[in-house]
Parts: C-alpha cells; sequence; structure tokens
C-alpha cells in the first residue's frame, strides 16, 4: 500500500474543506468565526483519542477485516458525504456561468472525471493536492486584490441573526476532517502528527479570510447572496475587466473533483476490504453518490443538504 | 527451415577442424558479400583471418596483424601454444577477446573484429581493430545551448563511453556494456556512479532489461515502453538526451544512464516533469537571470497549451473577462469569419502541425520554399480573405512558438493544446478545467521506479526548490550532496 | 471482447456528451451593447445602445423587462450580451426594483454605471460613449461621487433604503437620493460635492476656497460614532494633504459636508455615506436598541479637518 507523508495528508485534507466553504450558502458573519474557532479547539480535542489509537500500533484495515460493521459505517458515510457534495456542486452551478443549461451535466462530467482519477489510487490524490492547493492560494490572492478595493471596513459589525453557537453548529455539522483523518492515517507510514493542527487551523483561517472579506466587501448584501463566495468574486475585478468570476470556475472545479474523488477512492478501499471478490468498486461507489444526490433533489429535503 | 539450421550452428561451438569451421561459417553467412576470408599458414598451422568488409581498415588489418602474425616461427607448434604465443606476447590491438561458440565468432566479426581461426583450436581470437566509418562528434541538434558545451553523442556507444569518461575521471563512474536484441545484438551501456544511485534502481532496471524480448533495437524509442511504469501517462517517465554534460549532471544526482549503439540519443532514468524545464544553460547564468528564464519556460508551457483553449473559451462562452477595447477588437475581427471559432482555432493548429512535419521531412534545398508558401498562404492570403482572424492567427503562433521554449515536452504539448482547444469550445472554462483536474492528477500519477515525476513540488520536498522554483547558486547547490533518492517514495 | 464493445460505446458517449456543447452561440452572433435605457414600468420599453451607433440601435417593449429585452433582440437580429453593459439609464424611479434581477439575469458588470434621466433628458438623444465618458470624467474629477450598479444596490439594502445616484440634467451630471422607487429632487451643487468628500472614493483635485485654489495631493476620510444623552454624535475626520490656504480649505470643506449631511441624513434620513455601518460598529449596543431612522432624526454631525500627518 502506498504510504502518505504528513503534509499530504494536510494537503487532501484542506482541499477537501476547501469546497464545502466555496458551496456554502449562509452568510459570513463574526459570531459564525467565532463559533467556527470554538469549533476547531473542540475538534482538535477530538483528534487526540484517534491519534493515541494509532500511536499504540492500531492498523484500521485488520481491524476492518474482522468486524466488518465499522467499515460499513464509514462507507454509507463517505457515500453520503459525496452525494452531498454532487448535491452542492449542483446548487452552486447555478451561480456560475455554465455554458450548458442541462441539469446534472455538471454532476455527471465531474464523476465521469473522477471515474477516471480514482483508479489512480490514494498516493496520487496525495500528490495532487498539494498543487490543488497552490492554486487555491494563488486564486485567494486574486480575490484578495481584487476585493480590497471594494471593501469597507465599517461593514464588520455583528449580525443581528446569527449567533456563536449557531456558528459553531454550523462548523461541527459541516466538518467531516475527523473521520477522513481516522482513514489517511492508515496509508501513513509513519504516525507523525506534525500535520494535524495545521489542517484545523488553515481550514479555520481559510473561512475567517472568507467571512472578513466578505462581509467587508458585500456588506449588506450579504444576506441576500444565495453563495457568498461567489457574489465576493463577482464584484471583485483585480483588472479592468468586467467580471472575473468565471475565472474561479478554475478552483471550484478542481477542489470538487479533489473531494469526490477522496471519498470515492476511500469508500472503495473499505469496500475491497470487506468484500475482496467485488470488483468494478470505484464506480459502485461514484453511481452511489449520484444516486443519493439524485435522490436529494427528488426529496427536496433542503434542509438536509444545508450540511 | 533453414533459419533453424543456421540458429543451431550459431550456438554450437566452434570446432578444432580448421575445414569444418569454415565450412560452417561460410553455410551460416551464406548470401552475405561482405565476409573476408584470408587463409593462410600460421607457423605451419593452417589458419584463417575473418572480418566483415568496411567494417575496419585493411591498411591497419594488414599492418598490425597480417605482417606480424605471418611472421610468427615456433618451434613444436601447436595450436594451444600458437594462441599462447599471441595472447601472451604479441600485442595487435589493446581490445582482444575470445570467441568459443559461431554466436560470438558471429557478433565480433559484424561487429568491425578481425577474427583469427587456427586449425586445432576449439575458440577462436579476435582483435579489435574497428575502422567503419562513423560521424565525428558535432553539436547536438535540438539540445542548442549558448554556454555549454558543444559535443554531443553519436552513434557508436563506445565514443559516447569515452565521452562521459573524459568528464567524470572518477573510477566510480561505472560503464557497464551488455547486449540486448536478439537479432541486432545492440550494445547497449549501462551509466551510474556507483556511490551514488540507489542500488535497487540497478538491480530493477536490469531486471526490466531482462524481461525485455525484442529482435532489434534501432533507436532509444525501442527501449523507452519497457522502462516506463505507467501506461497511458501523458508525461514522459524516462528522458533523454544527446549532451554528455547533462548526463553527467544527471549521474552525479544518482540517476542511471542507458547508451544505445547506434542511436546518439541516451535514456536517463528516472526523469522528473520539472527537468523538462532544465537546461546547460541554466548553470551557467547568474541565479537571478537563471531564475527569470526558468518562470519564463513555465509560463511558456502553459501559454503553450492553454492559450487557445482560454482565447475559445473565453470567446464564446465568457466574454465577460475580457476588456471592452479587446472585446471589440476579436468581435469586428470574427464579424465575417465563415466557421466557428473553435473549427477556426483547430485548423490553423492541424495546419500548423502539417507545415512543422513536413519542414521536418522535406530536403533542406526546399524547406525554405515551403516557408514562404506557409507564411504567404496561411498568414497573409487567409487572413485576408477572412478565412481566419488575425487575432486567432496571433494566438495561434504565440502559442507554438511558446511550445519551441520547452522542446523535451513538445510531444505531449501538441496533444495537450488540441485536447484543450476541442473541450474549451465545447464547455468553455468549466470543460478547461474538468481536463486540467484530469491532466493533473494523470501528472502526479507518474511515477519512474518509484520516483514520483512531479517531485519536488509534490510530494513537497523543499530542498528541491532551490533548482526547481529558482535557480541558486553554486555555493548553496554545492552544500549537502543531493540524490535523486531523497525523492523515492 | 469487453473492448469490442466498450470502446464504441465509449466514443458514442463522447460524442453525445460533447455534442452537449455545440450550441455555442459564436462572437458573430452577438450584439455587444454599451447601454440600455428603461422607459414606462407600467409597460418596460427598453432601448439599446451598443459601442458603435451613438444612438439606440432597437428598442423592444414586454410586459417585464426581460420581455421587453427579449423583444429587442429581434430587430438586432443577435443575441445580446449584456456582460459589457457601461451604463444603466431609467427616468422612472420605479425602475429601481428591477436592477437586481437586471444584474443577476444578465450577469452585468458591478461596475456598470446607472443614471436617472432629469428634466426630460434621455439618451436616445445623447451620444452614448460621450455621455459614459463625462460621467466617468465628472467622478473622476470629483465632481460627482463615485457610484456603480453595485454600491447603489449594497446602499439599498442597508436599513436606511437609500442610495445615491447620478441624475442626468440639462446642466450636466447632478446626483439625488433614490430608494428603489422613488427618486428625491436633485442635491445642491453643494451637497453634491460634499458627498464626494464624505464618501471617501474620489476627491477633487483641485477646489476653490475664500483665500483663492486649494489643491489636493492626498485625503482620506474616516468616520466615528459615539452615543452621547443628546443623540448619536457623527464626525467626519478629513486627512488632508494639499498645497493652498489650509485654513480656507477646513472651512470650504466643513460646509460642503454640513450642506451634504442637511440634504441627506437630515432631510431624507438617507444614509448614502456608510453612517449607518459606523454606528453599528461603534455603537452596537445602542443601535440595538434603536433603529436608524429614530438614530437619524436626532443626530449631531460635525467635521473634522487635520493635516495628513496627523492621520492615525
Amino acid at each position: 500500500m502506498n504510504k502518505l507523508r504528513s503534509n499530504q495528508i494536510f494537503a487532501v485534507l484542506l482541499g477537501s474543506a476547501a469546497f464545502p466553504l466555496l458551496c456554502r450558502t449562509e452568510p459570513f458573519t463574526i459570531e459564525g468565526i467565532f463559533g467556527a474557532a470554538i469549533a476547531t479547539a473542540v475538534q482538535l480535542l477530538l483528534c487526540i483519542p484517534i491519534l493515541l489509537l494509532y500511536r499504540t500500533g492500531f492498523c484500521f484495515g485488520e481491524c476492518a477485516r474482522r468486524h466488518r460493521i465499522l467499515p460499513l459505517c464509514f462507507i454509507v458515510y463517505l457515500l453520503f458525504r459525496g452525494g452531498t457534495s454532487f448535491v452542492q456542486l449542483q446548487q452552486t452551478s447555478q451561480e456560475i456561468s455554465l455554458p450548458f443549461s442541462e441539469k446534472f451535466l455538471a454532476a455527471a462530467l465531474i464523476a465521469l472525471v473522477c471515474l477516471y482519477t480514482v483508479s489512480l489510487g490514494i498516493q496520487t490524490i496525495a500528490r495532487s493536492s498539494t498543487m490543488i492547493l497552490g492554486i487555491l492560494l494563488i486564486t485567494l490572492a486574486i480575490m484578495c486584490i481584487g476585493a480590497i478595493p471594494q471593501a469597507e471596513p465599517q461593514n464588520l459589525a455583528l449580525s443581528p441573526n446569527d449567533t456563536i453557537w449557531k456558528g459553531f453548529f454550523r462548523s461541527m455539522t459541516t466538518a467531516d476532517e475527523l473521520p477522513l483523518l481516522f482513514l489517511l492515517l492508515d496509508f501513513s507510514e509513519k504516525k507523525t502528527y506534525r500535520s494535524i493542527v495545521p489542517v484545523w487551523v488553515g481550514k479555520f483561517l481559510l473561512g475567517s479570510y472568507l467571512s472578513v472579506l466578505g462581509m467587508a466587501v458585500l456588506g449588506s448584501r450579504m444576506a441576500k447572496a444565495s453563495h457568498p463566495f461567489f457574489a465576493i468574486v463577482s464584484v471583485s475585478q483585480p483588472l479592468s475587466t468586467q467580471r472575473a468570476d468565471a475565472l474561479y470556475i478554475l478552483v471550484f472545479v478542481m477542489l470538487c473533483v479533489l473531494r469526490i474523488t477522496l471519498f470515492a477512492v476511500l469508500a472503495a478501499h473499505l469496500l475491497r476490504l470487506c468484500f475482496p471478490k467485488l470488483r468494478y468498486t470505484s464506480t459502485l461507489c461514484l453511481l452511489s453518490m449520484l444516486g443519493i444526490a439524485g435522490a436529494a433533489s427528488k426529496i427536496s429535503v433542503s434542509g438536509i443538504w444545508e450540511f | 527451415m533453414q533459419q533453424n539450421h543456421t540458429e543451431i550452428l550459431l550456438q554450437q561451438t566452434i570446432s578444432p577442424q580448421l575445414s569444418v569451421n569454415l565450412s560452417k561459417i561460410r553455410t551460416i553467412a551464406e548470401g552475405s558479400s561482405d565476409l573476408l576470408v584470408n587463409e593462410f599458414v600460421l607457423s605451419g598451422l593452417p589458419a584463417a583471418l575473418l572480418c566483415c568488409e568496411g567494417m575496419l581498415s585493411t591498411s591497419t588489418m594488414t599492418e598490425l596483424i597480417l605482417k606480424p602474425i605471418t611472421a610468427i616461427r615456433l618451434e613444436c607448434p601447436t595450436a594451444a601454444n600458437v594462441f599462447a604465443f599471441i595472447r601472451n606476447h604479441q600485442l595487435y590491438s589493446i581490445d582482444r577477446a575470445e570467441a568459443s561458440t559461431y554466436a560470438d565468432l558471429f557478433r565480433f566479426l559484424n561487429s568491425g573484429f578481425a577474427v583469427l581461426v587456427l586449425d586445432g583450436a576449439d575458440s577462436a581470437l579476435v582483435f579489435g581493430i574497428q575502422g567503419y566509418d562513423k560521424r565525428s562528434v558535432s553539436e547536438p541538434s535540438g539540445e542548442d545551448n549558448v554556454m555549454g558545451a558543444k559535443d554531443g553523442f553519436i552513434e557508436v556507444v563506445r565514443v559516447n563511453m569515452s565521452l562521459l569518461r573524459r568528464r567524470m575521471k572518477t573510477p566510480q563512474l561505472k560503464l557497464e556494456l551488455f547486449v540486448k536484441g536478439s537479432k541486432s545484438q545492440t550494445d547497449l551501456c549501462l551509466c551510474y556512479m556507483a556511490d551514488r544511485v540507489p542500488q535497487s534502481l540497478i538491480a530493477q532496471i536490469k531486471a526490466r532489461l531482462d524481461e525485455m524480448e525484442l529482435e532489434s533495437i534501432l533507436s532509444s524509442g525501442y527501449l523507452q515502453p519497457f522502462l516506463e511504469n505507467r501506461r497511458g501517462c501523458l508525461f514522459d517517465t524516462v528522458g533523454t538526451t544527446q549532451r554528455p554534460d547533462v548526463l553527467c549532471a544527471k549521474l552525479l544526482e544518482g540517476r542511471v544512464g542507458l547508451l544505445i549503439d547506434g542511436t546518439p540519443f541516451a535514456l536517463v532514468i528516472p526523469k522528473l516533469f520539472c527537468e523538462s524545464f532544465q537546461t546547460m544553460d541554466d548553470y551557467c547564468y547568474r541565479p537571478a537571470y537563471a531564475t527569470l528564464v526558468r518562470w519564463i519556460k513555465y509560463a511558456a508551457f502553459l501559454v503553450a497549451v492553454l492559450l487557445p483553449a482560454l482565447y475559445v473559451a473565453i470567446a464564446l462562452h465568457h466574454p465577460e473577462l475580457l476588456n471592452r477595447t479587446l472585446l471589440l477588437i476579436l468581435a469586428d475581427a470574427e464579424e465575417n469569419a465563415p466557421i466557428s471559432l473553435t473549427a477556426e482555432a483547430i485548423g490553423v493548429l492541424l495546419v500548423y502541425e502539417i507545415i512543422r512535419e513536413a519542414g521536418l521531412r522535406l530536403p533542406k534545398a526546399v524547406g525554405g520554399a515551403v516557408s514562404i508558401v506557409a507564411g504567404l498562404i496561411i498568414g497573409d492570403a487567409a487572413v485576408a480573405s477572412g478565412l481566419i482572424s488575425t487575432p486567432m492567427l496571433t494566438v495561434t503562433a504565440i502559442a507554438v512558438i511558446a511550445g519551441f521554449v520547452v522542446p523535451d515536452l513538445a510531444q505531449s504539448i501538441t496533444l495537450l493544446r488540441l485536447a484543450f482547444l476541442l473541450i474549451a469550445g465545447f464547455w468553455g472554462l468549466f470543460g478547461i478545467s474538468l481536463l486540467g483536474a484530469a491532466v493533473l492528477f494523470n501528472l502526479c500519477a507518474g511515477e519512474s521506479f518509484g520516483f514520483p515525476i512531479t517531485a519536488p513540488i509534490a510530494p513537497l520536498y523543499k530542498k528541491g526548490f532551490r533548482d526547481t522554483l529558482t535557480r541558486v547558486s553554486f555555493r548553496k547547490m554545492q552544500s549537502g550532496s543531493f540524490t535523486v533518492e531523497e525523492y523515492h517514495e | 471482447m469487453k473492448y469490442t464493445i466498450a470502446f464504441p460505446a465509449g466514443l458514442t458517449a463522447a460524442v453525445l456528451l460533447l455534442c452537449t456543447g455545440c450550441a455555442a452561440t459564436q462572437v458573430r452572433d452577438r450584439a455587444y451593447l454599451q447601454a440600455i435605457e428603461l422607459r414606462s414600468p407600467d409597460t418596460p420599453t427598453v432601448l439599446l445602445h451598443d459601442f458603435h451607433e451613438s444612438k439606440a440601435i432597437a428598442y423592444g417593449k414586454g410586459s417585464s423587462v426581460s420581455q421587453a429585452v427579449a423583444n429587442a433582440a429581434v430587430p438586432v437580429g443577435k443575441t445580446l450580451f449584456l456582460g459589457h453593459l457601461e451604463l444603466i439609464a431609467y427616468e422612472n424611479p420605479a425602475f429601481g426594483e428591477q436592477l437586481d434581477d437586471l444584474m443577476q439575469q444578465y450577469r452585468l458588470s458591478p461596475a456598470c454605471k446607472v443614471a436617472c434621466s432629469a428634466d426630460g433628458i434621455t439618451l436616445a438623444q445623447e451620444d452614448t460613449t460621450k455621455t459614459v465618458e463625462q460621467l466617468r470624467q465628472a467622478e473622476h474629477a470629483g465632481q460627482l461621487p463615485e457610484t456603480d450598479l453595485f454600491t447603489i444596490l449594497r446602499e439599498w439594502d442597508t436599513a436606511s433604503g437609500t442610495a445615491l445616484v447620478p441624475l442626468m440634467t440639462e446642466d450636466g451630471f447632478s446626483a439625488a437620493i433614490a430608494t428603489k422607487t422613488n427618486l428625491s429632487a436633485a442635491l445642491s451643487p453643494d451637497a453634491v460635492s460634499g458627498l464626494c468628500w464624505l464618501r471617501g472614493d474620489n476627491y477633487p483635485e483641485q477646489f476653490s476656497t475664500e483665500s483663492g485654489s486649494y489643491t489636493v495631493s492626498s485625503a482620506k476620510t474616516q468616520l466615528s460614532a459615539e452615543k452621547l444623552p443628546d443623540g448619536f454624535h457623527v464626525t467626519a475626520a478629513i486627512f488632508l494633504e494639499g498645497e493652498g490656504d489650509f485654513e480656507a480649505a477646513s472651512q470650504e470643506i466643513t460646509r460642503l459636508c454640513q450642506a451634504a449631511f442637511r440634504e441627506t441624513v437630515s432631510e431624507y434620513h438617507a444614509d448614502v455615506f456608510d453612517v449607518e455601518p459606523c454606528l453599528w460598529s461603534q455603537c452596537y449596543k445602542d443601535m440595538e436598541q434603536s433603529d436608524w431612522k429614530t438614530a437619524a432624526g436626532q443626530m449631531h454631525f460635525s467635521v473634522q479637518v487635520n493635516p495628513h500627518k496627523n492621520m492615525l
């Protein structure tokens, strides 16, 4: 089995965590930042048992072979999360200018690409996440350059409609780094934990950066924005171009592919552990995710998909 | 049937009887007019000197071998003591060996050796006095440098070996010769620094070469697929070079080189993606300038691959990204275009590829005329007639010229450029992003004997940045000797 | 066997997928609009102006603005592209409600200018490019506060629900306070100049004072607020650097800013220079117990002009 290094785990987790931030529909608020800070601290505390468990020589693969219920639970979770990622993609794709109007085509194309990327293995995901993270950082810098002229510091005020507790609850329910970390540590050769703290700190910093920028730029329009991130980029023009938000499609698609591929690879790996003779596990996982996304669109339980 | 008989004869050992030997040799070589057999008496014993016409210098053979050998007079001559006398007391050439089978005999014969068979001896003495025509060492084509050396490999493996040895006088430089190719019997030379190279890499390469069952090896491209780990990778995981200085630099980093007789290209294993942007000139310039040039190359690669696709995507699907003046220029230029923008772009690119291929294959005398015709027809008449718009031509020209900056990636650039263009025409920036994600994953999946080709970016090795993102001075580079083994996963 | 099935199936799927993008509108099949003019909110009429013609190239009517735009595309004969729209002009303030939908539907540039027509002045009578350039130049010279579509929509989303909208008049450009459905009278030139100082986006390069003229090299505006028993006290601190009589310049700026405050906050309870966000950020607890209208009614305003080097 290919081994991952600590900085690769960091890049994978942070890249995966960035996608839901881009697809977020709730307004950014100062209370949300504080809530996210508390959620970060709580998650850091919750990861201690995982680290201690792996330090004792725990191997998830062996445990999964003996007790199938554990990997099955993870499989269901991963498929559910992958399906919600497709739902987020579908909802957010209405915000960005896609050159086709057919429903689900964006999800189908992403799934097609993921079908290929999943076949390349976890090591490839880890390597590519480093590069995708670099693209994300460059994008954020460009966004900052474009947003600064539009920013009004006096817009940074407390929100009457949000609370720290709501922000905390929101951050905890959207976080999936802990289960992913639990699975990814099994691929790590040395159980080094230098990468652990930067993951949550990085996610918090990313969320805070988008929050502060969004509030300063959008001001009162934040409440009306269906997708605050894309509302920010639609008004942030780094050059004299008219609307530069189409450029952010690149980082959006990259992060989406990374996240869905990660879920699919891990789910397929667990499926193979449980059912070694099962073939086409990657395809099955992706189709299941698409099925969950399709079912969600039929049921239209939008409250659930706020996750 | 006859082929089988020849194969059977080749595996036989050399007979002590000269007449039988010569008969078998003539049978094996039946139909070949270049086999020369000189029968004579050597110290009272019947002997024969064989050679392949054109493979050695006859005057050299006469002066160095025939004259002295016919002067041998031994008391009580036998085949054994005649051979012992020649081996120990007569140095007809530096390169001497013995052939015990007809296969070995013909391999030496066809390599330009002179072969001495003697009645009563069950082996043949061979003398390396090759004198076949070969190209002189000259500047390599396609890997030009401004400040680097001007010599390059040629088609003779031993000359190439000498070019390496001249630069690296340490005994740690190992040059292992072996033969591959059942029909061509091509000499291959594995080059490595014994104190730098990971031993497992050598073992893996040798194992991979042993698995090969090729009849002939006529160019480096025959071997490359056997040495590449992953099928379907868009980028090379085995490098090639024509420059001995470049190969020496790679060997010092713990890589393995493979010289192939008959081709001036050496293979380098492993190859990293970032090496495609490195040239010898980078290490001759000042660090700041070399860093600037390095970044220009990275930008040129992206421009070469993405510029036509971005142009089409933005013009068709995202015109809001352009500023007003640029958009109006574009709109005016495309006003009378008869075909769609995507078709126009693909057409221009394909025409360029045709012209490029024609320029490669045409005789030099006609090449100039092709340039004029291509320039006039494409550059002037097509634009004036409105078949192609000027912005499209400009964009394509910039992309094509940018591709020349990184010739090592020419194949990948051509394929990717067309693929991105096609997908941009259909799905705009979304399509470009999708294909970009797939290409990125494909690149990251590339491995060369356990070395990820995206190192040192992914996986991240900060030490590697000193010769990737920048080019630091040699004072810093020499501190902490670097070998590629650090990137092994 | 599986390759003989998989390959044609994959190829067919690829072709079908690729064909979904074949309907892309070509560059030559688009009309790139520079400005649109909205008239008659009861039966919306849209006049289209492109970059080449100085006058309108087509007009359309419909039951809604979107339908009117779609109908206007017919005489043009091409698909309309509004992503590079530089100016939206409307004569009836009721069209203000439609601007947000226009921006979302046609992905308008947030930097698109918006102007109301007054005195019967319409784009149909003017050279569009010249009008747009004049508007930009007026902003650049500090004669008109900088504003654009996004700024107007953002201001409309505040508690005051008012925004500053440029006004095309016989004498050039002025400004007015607009809600989504209503428009005030044109502000006085002093108030307009004062708003340039208070909004802090564009300052005049030079302005007249009692003792001559003052050339501005740099300026910055900061608002601060505190709650006192008699109401909210808002202070506009302007840090100024330039050449000329500083005292005279200070007096002139104070006069202009007071005029701006009088004609906006005092008269219309309009917040067009971010007073409300300042109150929320500096007097949060007090604002929680109050509302903008009440605060505006009790507001006291003062101006402090300081040399630039004293800026914190």
